[in-house]
């Protein structure tokens, strides 16, 4: 008699909660979306803005008469520069490719022995990672730039991708997500007779994939901001984020091509990952234990 | 016998899969992170001047230390607003981050729009998209991104409170917690993500059971969801803490002042290398002297899925 009626309760409550806890939901996202979205909305107008407009203060949220204008000036800018838009362009992309597939291969490669093998050593070399995360090379940039030149990478691409596949954040995030792959799987592969590389390529990266599609956007968003300017001083192997910021250092003469480089530079990460996330983020992780 | 012999050859040949595999990373970390760190200690014990035959050091012991604390006008203040403000910060944009990426793994209409507007501050925290409000240096562009975008939407509010008229009491009230939560967004953008895919890693057939089990969904995300994401929360509060530590700015006598950015400021413009490695000495020993603690009693609490 008394079982059912708990039964009951139970579901009732749950359903309340779950009707009152998804208004409470859709008002909360609502609301945070909008302040996200802010000064999105506020760059995308600027860009459309005529220089006067640009000028007003206080800012006008929306543009009042829309143009294309910043967008020709920017064209016509990079046709008259020495190095073509295309080598920028061409620059940036190998850097970001090479530099994400490194990045995440050799974090990989790394965490997977810190996260499940049991070696004398371990321990300290996580206080070191933890260690160099702390490490910003914003304010070392006098003995980067000696090492850079000592390996002869000066004016290379190599400087610019070589730190990223050492990059610490990224071996931290996939150590802690190795960590929660059950050993029994590891066990049942080796059983199995598959090597460690096997096992960690066919066993041990399928399980933790939403860990590495996150890192990949991380080491992309971060790459593609690189502007390389204590590395590489060839204009020619200037990566575009340098090209823009050279147009957009001019000053406010320059404030609505500005305007639009930002919108440009915006929107290339944002289309990659809206394509990542459809395509590769909903996959739930299913490839773990059956038991 | 035969049996041991075999154990040990595994683990010998697992040691060397190890090493293969740690190499790498590791041969990277020693030439772009140890070697400019010691370099960077060295230094701050150091009178660096910069000369046609490179970099010339006299070594003058700890007076770049005590230059730091007791003659630098700026310093000792923005080590100190450094921990009040960061810390508080760092809790909410934890259990705010947490929260967010619970709400983007539920299923309902227009979840994927709603993913995308929360990767929004990730490619503002980093950004170029703010370049033209900022200076044109790359280095503070990179660190101060975020903030402004924060500091020009707060503006943005303020300006309107004031066009209504109310006392300027609320108003500053007002502002300051949206200049809040501007930089909280700011900042949780990394950890929502890294949730996400925590909350991804958690196999279904957990949730399963405590739906057989009859769990009501408040009991499944104390049981399940907290224990099982727990490492993340370790990860996202270490993470948060270097990351607010970073874009660390406080104002003195009305000017914005960026901490990283005022490090290279004091190197590269007042040309006194030294000082400045002896204040990012200081300010990795801060790092070290939260995050310690923080990791080793937080990860005293983890669930450690084996």
């Amino acid at each position: 008699m008394s079982k059912p009626s708990i039964i009951k309760t139970i579901t009732r409550k749950r359903g309340a909660r779950s009707f009152g806890g998804n208004v409470t939901l859709f008002i909360f996202l609502t609301f945070m979306a909008l302040l996200y979205l802010f000064p999105v909305i506020f760059m995308a107008n600027n860009a459309f803005k005529p220089l006067s407009e640009q000028l007003k203060f206080p800012p006008d949220i929306f543009v009042n008469t829309p143009t294309l204008e910043n967008f020709m000036d920017l064209g016509e800018l990079f046709s008259n520069s020495l190095v073509p838009f295309s080598r920028h362009l061409f620059n940036t992309l190998f850097v970001v490719a090479v530099g994400t597939a490194g990045q995440v291969v050799f974090a990989s490669m790394a965490a997977y022995p810190l996260a499940k093998f049991d070696f004398a050593g371990n321990e300290f070399l996580s206080k070191i990672i933890v260690l160099s995360l702390m490490f910003t090379t914003a304010v070392t940039s006098v003995p980067n730039y000696v090492i850079m030149s000592r390996l002869g990478l000066v004016d290379t691409y190599l400087a610019l991708i070589l730190p990223a596949f050492s990059s610490s954040l990224g071996l931290y995030l996939m150590k802690n997500f190795m960590t929660q792959v059950p050993s029994s799987l590891i066990e049942a592969a080796h059983i199995d007779g598959a090597s460690e590389m096997l096992t960690l390529w066919g066993v041990v990266m399928p399980a933790v994939k939403p860990a590495w599609i996150t890192l990949l956007i991380f080491s992309f968003q971060s790459m593609w901001g690189v502007t390389g300017n204590i590395f590489i001083y060839k204009e020619s192997l200037k990566p575009i984020s340098y090209a823009l910021q050279q147009i957009a250092s001019v000053g406010i003469a320059r404030q609505g091509v500005t305007a639009a480089v930002s919108l440009i530079m915006f929107l290339i990460p944002i289309t990659l990952y809206i394509f990542m996330q459809s395509n590769v983020l909903e996959t739930m992780s299913t490839s773990g234990m059956k038991d | 016998m035969a049996g041991k012999k075999k154990a040990r050859g595994l683990a010998v040949n697992t040691a060397r899969w190890g090493v293969l595999f740690l190499l790498p990373w590791m041969v990277g970390a020693f030439v772009f992170f140890l070697i400019p760190l010691c370099s960077s200690l060295w230094y701050s014990f150091n009178q660096v001047s910069l000369s046609e035959d490179g970099l010339v050091m006299r070594f003058t012991g700890l007076s770049n230390f005590t230059r730091a604390f007791r003659t630098d006008p700026m310093f000792v203040r923005l080590l100190l607003t450094m921990f009040m403000e960061s810390l508080p910060k760092v809790v909410i944009v934890v259990i705010f981050s947490l929260l967010a990426a619970v709400l983007l793994n539920g299923k309902y209409p227009l979840r994927n729009v709603a993913r995308t507007v929360f990767f929004i501050p990730i490619i503002m925290g980093t950004s170029i998209a703010t370049a033209h409000i900022i200076g044109t240096d790359s280095v503070s562009m990179e660190i101060s991104g975020a903030t402004t975008s924060a500091a020009f939407g707060a503006e943005f509010f303020i300006e309107i409170l004031n066009e209504t008229g109310l006392p300027t009491e609320i108003v500053g009230y007002v502002s300051s917690a949206v200049t809040g939560i501007f930089s909280v967004l700011a900042i949780s953008g990394v950890p929502t993500l890294i949730f996400l895919a925590g909350l991804q890693s958690i196999q279904p057939s957990l949730y399963e059971v405590a739906k057989i089990e009859g769990a009501t969904q408040y009991e499944t995300f104390w049981k399940v969801t907290l224990p099982m994401i727990s490492p993340m929360i370790v990860l996202c509060a270490v993470y948060s803490i270097i990351d607010a530590f970073t874009r660390h700015y406080t104002y003195i006598e009305g000017t914005k002042v960026v901490f990283l950015e005022r490090l290279h400021e004091v190197a590269f413009r007042q040309n006194l290398f030294g000082l400045s490695a002896s204040m990012s000495a200081l300010y990795m020993f801060a790092n070290v002297l939260v995050i310690v603690p923080v990791s080793y009693l937080m990860s005293r609490t983890v669930f450690y899925y084996d």
